[in-house]
């Protein structure tokens, strides 16, 4: 992932999936960070992954209540996306 | 203007939010500053693409988006096989509107054709946009077709990767295909992403992520 984001500094998905590394090594300011540029960067179709892997990063540190808004925000975001319902059931 | 968007991400000091974002924008009535305000960007890059048989018409104009001014703007008419060439200068000419130094490899990788055929290049965004809208199948012929074409074309393969990786066909394709990208290009940043993906999602080998 660092070289990808070498070579592009910009690319959300880099982001996102070295805060899931960060995640599993325990890193959590760094995968936060990394997930922070994820949504500054993200288009409105691209958002509610990146939210998801928030909410999730969210949930796998303990911080439920945190994870819960985040949920509220994806479905603030996308009120008529069933999709929503599996967000709310895997939290 | 997708892929003068992907040119100007790699240059270093550029925040660049994707095309996706700017979809919802097509036909609304905001102003440009509330809409630079609503994606927190400085400019917006505004540009229409006619194409009359071997002929297209360029329309760029990058926009300050809270003084809702023109910092520049250029039609461009050109033949269909220099758009290549077009959407490298349009990039170029973006950095240096925005007195943005480019270092010699952010020059090169904006520069770089992404494959010598033209019909090559338009299956891989047909197969890019069926891949965008899920439709996996149809994703794959384009892909496939354009790789025929262009046996060197490394964005293709990478695309071509994902459609894979979300079919579930067999898993070392996709890093099959990951690899021979890098192979052609090894500054492929989509390449090394698919990698890691494979790596992390379907391995579970989390600490080849970080490479």
């Amino acid at each position: 992932m660092k070289k990808a984001l070498q070579l592009d500094h910009n690319h959300i998905w880099a982001h996102v999936y070295l805060s899931d590394y960060y995640l599993i090594v325990r890193k959590y300011e760094e995968g936060f960070k990394s997930l922070t540029k994820a949504v500054n960067l993200a288009s409105r179709d691209e958002l509610k992954n990146v939210l998801g892997s928030l909410r999730r990063f969210y949930a796998m540190i303990g911080t439920e209540e945190k994870a819960e808004q985040i949920t509220n925000r994806i479905d603030d975001l996308y009120p008529d996306e069933s999709s929503n319902w599996y967000l709310r059931i895997s939290l | 203007m997708d892929a003068i968007l992907s040119h100007l991400s790699k240059i270093n000091g550029l925040r660049v939010i994707s095309s996706t974002s700017m979809g919802q924008y097509r036909n609304t009535k905001k102003s440009i500053p509330e809409i630079g305000r609503e994606l927190h960007v400085a400019n917006i890059l505004e540009g229409s693409v006619q194409r009359h048989g071997e002929l297209v018409r360029i329309k760029v104009q990058l926009i300050d988006a809270e003084k809702d001014q023109h910092i520049w703007s250029e039609n461009y008419d050109r033949k269909l096989e220099d758009i290549f060439d077009l959407q490298s200068e349009i990039a170029r000419k973006d950095s240096e509107e925005l007195s943005l130094k480019l270092s010699p490899e952010e020059k090169l990788l904006i520069t770089r054709k992404p494959t010598s055929k033209l019909t090559a290049y338009d299956y891989y965004l047909r197969g890019k946009d069926y891949l965008r809208n899920s439709n996996l199948h149809l994703a794959k012929i384009f892909l496939r077709r354009a790789i025929t074409l262009d046996t060197n074309f490394d964005d293709a393969y990478v695309q071509l990767g994902w459609a894979h990786r979300y079919l579930s066909i067999p898993n070392d394709s996709v890093l099959m295909l990951a690899n021979k990208a890098l192979e052609i290009n090894p500054d492929n940043a989509n390449a090394y992403v698919l990698r890691a993906n494979y790596n992390f999602q379907l391995k579970w080998i989390y600490f080849r992520c970080l490479n």
